[in-house]
């Protein structure tokens, strides 16, 4: 029991990360209609920001982590405006955009490795190694850290999305954006101001998951996991991929837990394909039409 | 009167496809004017080019002594508005929010909450069904919802893209009328419209369109008395 207990909170942990990264994933599938493939290496580059901050720079942790999310917001609105932009001006189809995605993705990792090389980079030791000891369940601190840090931002981007103006404009631009291009909404700015939402949540989870583990170019292949979490929630559903990415982390780590680590992403890719098969619209997407 | 909306000899294309030719008109403030014609005939594309979602490939057009604004928000904020063909509505977002996108470009708090109060007035049924989903209302109910939506915008001129499409004929009538109660209260109107006899027993003038070009103007009481230019080009 005490193992099973165990479980469930690191999958919690590791599914608060997978979370962030959903959600920023379903925000731009919900205006664009494509699965924005470079997000994951907006993870792994806000990650390296806040590495360098802190590790070379010398700069407080605090304000890395700033410089990290910054980093990653602004990676996020150069892929917008500098290349998914551009090919919707050209009116070309989303599948171009999708294409772009993974060359960017495939840009960056590459990119990475030849500015950093391809060893693990260590995050400081911040948060001691010490864990809270809940009756026999052992709680590290930056699994919890994790956990708070994730549940107060998700709850803020939700209230964004529900109870401002902005939050209402990106939802009309997402039920029908042409409408709201002619009705006034400005399109162009709701987009990319959702790119750099995005990636801070992006940039957020790329410096968890670089504390929990380490820094490395492919470490946005998280952002895989997170695309899984937001088929499972279904696509285009910032809630839908938050329950969906808790769901993925917990079955991943129980899977690991008690059958073998070494089948987590068998286990991960074919709850994918399973989903896609029985029930493509996910647990609280809506259409299924024209995933590209 | 002065002249509000001036378009003078725009054309425009789809791809390779002239859809507009030369077409000119104007619009005084305070009129209602309908440009009539059958399907094809570049009416929709009109309006698409007046809300600057369409590229004009030549000619100009002015709005309220200005040249018009090039991009559709900023048209919007000049005051000129669009009423949708199909009505458009906002499915996934309620009355109340469909509303307020209407008037997305708009600051004034207090403004807004009064055109808010004002076009419950106008169709007491959005207000009661303020807080459902637009996907929920009927056709109708919808056309109201998108006319409602538009006047949030606080526009001088309101142009409406086939209001009468698909409704029953009393709905229509009831629409119309609210719009010359619309009109009355000061806002310009431009209907396009195939449904032509309903559209002139509102109109101060009209434009008669086919191919993509103007074939004839004039007040409304010309072609309502001319019952062979309406069967010709028109029907309805």
């Amino acid at each position: 029991m005490k193992i099973l207990l165990q479980q469930l909170v690191i999958g919690i942990s590791i599914g608060s990360i997978y979370a962030l990264i959903a959600s920023g994933y379903a925000l731009v599938y919900s205006l664009l209609d494509f699965s924005n493939w470079a997000h994951g290496e907006v993870c792994m580059l806000g990650a390296y920001c806040c590495f360098m901050a802190v590790k070379v720079a010398q700069f407080p942790f605090w304000l890395s982590c700033v410089l990290g999310v910054g980093g990653a917001v602004a990676v996020s609105l150069f892929n917008e405006r500098f290349t998914y932009r551009r090919i919707r001006s050209n009116g070309s189809p989303n599948m171009f955009l999708m294409i772009a995605a993974m060359g960017l993705s495939t840009t960056y990792q590459n990119l990475a490795t030849v500015i950093w090389g391809g060893k693990f980079k260590q995050m400081p030791k911040v948060f001691s190694k010490s864990s809270l000891n809940v009756g026999g369940v052992f709680i590290g601190t930056t699994d919890l850290l994790c956990l708070a840090l994730t549940v107060i931002v998700l709850v803020i981007l939700l209230l964004i999305i529900n109870k401002t103006r902005f939050g209402l404009h990106v939802r009309a631009v997402a039920c029908a954006g042409r409408t709201a291009g002619i009705l006034g909404v400005r399109i162009d700015r709701v987009i990319a101001l959702v790119f750099m939402l995005a990636g801070a949540l992006a940039g957020l989870a790329g410096i968890l998951y670089g504390m929990k583990y380490n820094v490395y170019p492919t470490m946005g292949n998280v952002g895989l996991k997170a695309f899984i979490a937001s088929v499972i929630g279904g696509l285009g559903s910032v809630p839908g991929a938050i329950v969906g990415a808790v769901l993925l982390g917990l079955i991943e780590t129980v899977a690991s837990g008690y059958i073998s680590s070494g089948l987590r992403d068998l286990i991960s890719f074919s709850l994918l394909i399973l989903i896609l098969l029985v029930r493509p619209a996910g647990l609280m997407g809506v259409d299924v039409q024209d995933k590209a | 009167m002065s002249e509000l909306l001036n378009v003078s000899h725009i054309s425009a294309a789809y791809g390779g496809i002239r859809a507009l030719r030369d077409v000119s008109l104007t619009i005084g403030e305070g009129e209602i004017v309908s440009v009539l014609g059958a399907n094809g005939a570049g009416k929709s594309t009109l309006l698409k080019c007046l809300s600057r979602e369409m590229r004009i490939t030549e000619g100009e057009i002015r709005f309220a002594g200005r040249p018009l604004a090039a991009k559709p928000y900023a048209v919007v904020e000049s005051g000129m508005v669009i009423v949708p063909e199909g009505r458009q509505i906002f499915t996934k977002l309620t009355v109340r929010e469909n509303l307020m996108i209407g008037c997305c470009q708009r600051r004034d708090k207090e403004g807004i909450a009064k055109d808010e109060e004002r076009v419950y007035t106008l169709f007491p049924r959005l207000l009661e069904r303020r807080d459902q989903y637009g996907g929920l209302l009927s056709g109708g109910e919808q056309q109201m919802l998108a006319i409602a939506r538009g006047l949030m915008a606080r526009p001088k001129l309101m142009m409406l893209d086939e209001p009468s499409l698909g409704l029953a004929p009393i709905i229509v009538s009831q629409i119309l009328d609210i719009l010359k109660d619309i009109n009355s209260g000061g806002t310009t109107i431009l209907l396009v419209e195939q449904n032509a006899r309903k559209a002139l027993s509102i109109s101060d003038r009209v434009y008669l369109m086919n191919v993509g070009s103007i074939i004839r103007e004039g007040p409304a009481e010309a072609f309502r008395n001319d019952d062979s230019l309406v069967n010709a080009y028109l029907g309805g």
